[in-house]
C-alpha cells in the first residue's frame, strides 16, 4: 500500500489519496480519520439546513393559526417558542439540545421528538427491512441466473423487465397496486399499520403487504443490474478462461468461483441501503398513510415543524455518512486489494 | 473514477476512424429496439408538442361532463372538474419534458464548470470543490429538495433549480477525470507552455475532448431528472395546479382513484414509456460511444 510513497506515482493516485496525505495505514486510523470528516460535515449540513428553515417566510405559528386569532396572543407565542430570538441564538440552542440527546419538541403536537422517533423509527424498518431483504433475495437469484446465460432467452426475460421496473414510478405502481388489491379486490386495507383496535399480527401483516410489495418492486431492479452485471464481468476474468482450460465445467466455475466473487461484493450496497430503513420509504409512507419516519418527515415539511424536519435530516445524513463508511469498511474487508482512501464520499 | 474515462484515446482521429466511428453509431441505432424507442419517443414528444393545435382549453370546466371515462368525445375521459383530460396530459407532458431538458441542462452545466475548475486548477481548489461534492453527496437529497422547494416559489423554475442543483455531482466527477487525462495530453500542455491562460486552455482544449462523455452522461440524467420532477409534484412540492405536470396530474388523481382510475392510469404509463425509450436509447448511444473507444 505504501508502495506510492516511493517513487513516482501514477497519476490517480496523486489526484485521490497521495496529494492529501490520507492514504490509509491501519483500519482504525482509517475510521477515525473519516469520523473526523464526518463530524464537522454533520454540522454543517445542520447549519445549512437551519438557515434554510430560518429563511422561511412562514412558520410554525402559521401553520395553525387562523384569521380570527389575536394578533398579540400569537406574537406572545412566537415569543414563547423562541421564535424570534436572533438566528444563531436559535441555532445555539437547538445544537446544544441536540448534544445532549434532546431533539426538542415538535411545534404541532408538542410531543417530545425523541420519543416520536423512538416509535416511529421501528414502525419503517418492520416496513423497509422485509420488503429490502425480499428484493435481495430475488436480486441475487435472477441476476445471477441472467448472468449466467447471458443473450439467451432467460436473460432477455428477466434484463428487459429489470428497465422496465426502472422505468416505473414507485408511487404509481402504489397507486395501481392500491386500486387492484385494495379498490377492486378488496383484499387487503388501504391506509394504515393496524385496523383501529386491533394489534394482532394477522392484521398487521394484511396491512404490511401493499407497501412492502410496493417498496420490493422498487428496490429490486437497481440490485438485480447490479448482481448480472458483476456475474457478466467476472465470466469474463482470465481466472474462468484458466479453470476451463484445466477442464472444469461450466457448473463447477460458476458455483465455486464466479457466484463468490459477484456475491462478496453484495455486502458494500448494504451499506449503502441503511438510510434507506429510515427514510427509504417515504413516498410509499406517505401513500399508504404507514405511521414511520418517512410520513412524519413529510407531513412535517408540510407543517413547517421545523425542530422535526431538522431531527429527521440530522439522522437520515448521520445514517448516509455511516452507511457509506460500513461500505468502504465491509468491501475493504471483502476485498484486501481495495487500498482506502480518504474521503466522506 | 472509472478507468475506462482515465484510459488515453487518440487525439486527432484519422479518416478512416472516422468512417467506422461514423458506422458503428448506425449500426447501433438501427437495431429493432433502438429503432422501436425512438419512434415511440418521437410520437409522444409530437403529441405534446402539438397541444395547442387542438384548440381545446385545458382550464375549461365543463360541469355537465365531470369524471367520465374514455370516450369519443374525450379521448382520455374528464377529470372531476369536467376538465377534458387527454388534452391536459398533453400539456403536462410539455411541462415534464421540459422540466427534465432544463434540470439536465442546469445539472449538467454546474457539473462540467465544477469538474473542468476542479481538475484544471491549483490542488487546493480541487480539494476543495471535491469537498464540496462529497457535502452534497451526503445529502439525503429528496428530504432535502423537499426543504428546499419550500424556500422557492413553487413552479417550473424552482423544480429545475431542486432537481438539477442536486443532481450535478456525478457529472463533476466525470468532467474532472477526463480533464486530468486530457490535460497530460501534449497539446494541452503546449498550450499551457506557450503561456494561454488556464481558462482559455480548459474551455479551448480540454472541453471539446470531453464534450462526448458530458454529452452521454448529460442524456442519461434526463430520465432521472423526469422521474425526480413527477416524484416531487406527486408529493406536491412541485408543479402547482392549474398548471399540470404528469406527476401533478398522478398526484389530483390519488383522491378519485377508486372511482377514476384512469386518471392515475394514463400519466404513470407516459411517464413509465418515455423514460424506458430514453434509457434505452441512452444505453445505445453509450454502447456505441465505448466500442468506439
Amino acid at each position: 500500500m505504501p508502495a506510492g510513497r516511493e517513487g513516482n506515482p501514477p497519476s490517480q493516485w496523486s489526484a485521490c489519496g497521495m496529494r492529501w496525505g490520507i492514504q490509509g495505514r491501519t483500519m482504525l486510523g482509517y475510521i477515525g480519520r473519516r469520523l473526523a470528516v464526518a463530524v464537522p460535515l454533520l454540522l454543517l449540513i445542520s447549519f445549512v439546513v437551519f438557515a434554510i428553515m430560518h429563511q422561511l417566510p412562514y412558520d410554525v405559528i402559521d401553520s395553525f393559526s387562523r384569521p380570527d386569532m389575536d394578533r398579540e396572543a400569537l406574537e406572545a407565542l412566537r415569543e414563547r417558542y423562541g421564535l424570534n430570538d436572533p438566528f444563531l441564538v436559535q441555532y445555539g440552542r437547538w445544537l446544544w439540545g441536540v448534544l445532549h440527546g434532546d431533539f426538542g419538541y415538535s411545534l404541532v403536537s408538542r410531543h417530545s421528538i425523541a420519543d416520536d422517533l423512538l416509535t416511529k423509527i421501528p414502525h419503517s424498518i418492520s416496513l423497509v427491512l422485509p420488503a429490502y431483504l425480499i428484493a435481495l433475495v430475488l436480486a441475487i437469484g435472477l441476476g445471477l441466473l441472467a448472468g449466467a446465460n447471458r443473450g439467451r432467452p432467460t436473460d432477455t426475460v428477466i434484463d428487459t423487465s429489470n428497465a422496465l421496473l426502472i422505468s416505473m414510478p414507485p408511487f404509481w405502481f402504489a397507486l395501481l397496486v392500491m386500486y387492484f388489491f385494495g379498490h377492486t379486490l378488496r383484499l387487503f386495507p388501504i391506509i394504515g399499520m393496524h385496523s383501529v383496535g386491533r394489534t394482532d399480527f394477522t392484521d398487521f401483516a394484511l396491512h404490511l403487504f401493499m407497501p412492502c410489495l410496493v417498496l420490493t418492486v422498487a428496490f429490486y431492479p437497481d440490485l438485480s443490474r447490479y448482481v448480472r452485471s458483476s456475474t457478466i464481468a467476472q465470466l469474463g476474468e482470465d481466472y474462468v478462461m484458466v479453470q476451463r482450460a484445466f477442464g472444469a465445467n461450466k457448473r463447477e466455475i460458476f458455483l465455486s468461483h464466479v457466484s463468490r466473487h459477484v456475491l462478496l461484493p453484495i455486502i458494500t450496497q448494504l451499506g449503502l441501503a441503511l438510510p434507506m430503513l429510515v427514510t427509504g420509504a417515504l413516498i410509499t409512507e406517505t401513500i399508504f398513510a404507514w405511521p414511520g419516519v418517512g410520513k412524519y418527515f413529510a407531513d412535517a415539511v408540510n407543517t413547517f415543524d421545523y425542530p422535526v424536519v431538522m431531527a429527521v435530516l440530522l439522522l437520515s445524513a448521520a445514517l448516509v455518512i455511516i452507511g457509506n463508511l460500513l461500505a468502504d469498511i465491509s468491501y475493504r474487508l471483502a476485498d484486501p486489494r481495495v487500498r482506502l482512501k480518504g474521503g466522506v464520499s | 473514477m472509472s478507468t475506462t474515462s482515465l484510459r488515453r484515446r487518440p487525439a486527432v482521429k484519422s479518416k478512416d476512424q472516422a468512417f467506422t466511428f461514423g458506422r458503428r453509431w448506425v449500426a447501433a441505432l438501427l437495431t429493432p429496439q433502438a429503432i422501436s424507442a425512438s419512434t415511440l419517443l418521437v410520437v409522444i414528444v409530437g403529441f405534446t408538442l402539438s397541444a395547442p393545435l387542438w384548440g381545446i382549453n385545458p382550464d375549461a370546466l365543463d360541469l355537465d361532463s365531470m369524471s367520465q371515462p374514455p370516450s369519443s368525445e374525450h379521448w382520455f375521459g374528464t377529470d372531476g372538474l369536467g376538465r377534458d383530460y387527454f388534452i391536459r396530459v398533453l400539456y403536462g407532458g410539455r411541462v415534464s419534458l421540459a422540466v427534465g431538458l432544463l434540470a439536465t441542462l442546469t445539472g449538467t452545466g454546474i457539473g462540467v464548470v465544477v469538474g473542468l475548475a476542479a481538475g484544471f486548477s491549483s490542488p487546493w481548489i480541487d480539494g476543495l470543490l471535491m469537498r464540496i461534492v462529497d457535502f452534497f453527496n451526503s445529502l439525503p437529497w429528496l428530504l432535502m429538495v423537499m426543504v428546499v422547494s419550500l424556500l422557492l416559489k413553487p413552479g417550473i423554475g424552482t423544480i429545475v433549480i431542486c432537481v438539477g442543483g442536486f443532481s450535478w455531482m456525478s457529472v463533476a466527477r466525470l468532467v474532472r477525470a477526463e480533464t486530468l487525462s486530457i490535460r497530460e495530453r501534449t497539446y494541452v500542455r503546449y498550450a499551457v507552455y506557450i503561456g494561454q491562460s488556464r481558462a482559455r486552455t480548459a474551455l479551448w482544449h480540454v472541453l471539446p475532448d470531453a464534450l462526448p462523455t458530458i454529452l452521454v452522461a448529460a442524456s442519461s440524467s434526463v430520465s432521472g431528472a423526469m422521474m425526480s420532477e413527477a416524484t416531487l409534484s406527486f408529493l406536491g412540492r412541485g408543479i402547482q395546479p392549474p398548471q399540470a405536470s404528469w406527476g401533478q396530474l398522478l398526484q389530483i388523481a390519488q383522491g378519485s382513484l377508486q372511482q377514476l382510475p384512469h386518471l392515475a392510469i394514463i400519466p404513470g404509463a407516459l411517464i413509465m414509456a418515455t423514460i424506458y425509450c430514453l434509457n434505452v436509447l441512452t444505453n445505445v448511444t453509450r454502447q456505441a460511444m465505448e466500442a468506439g473507444q
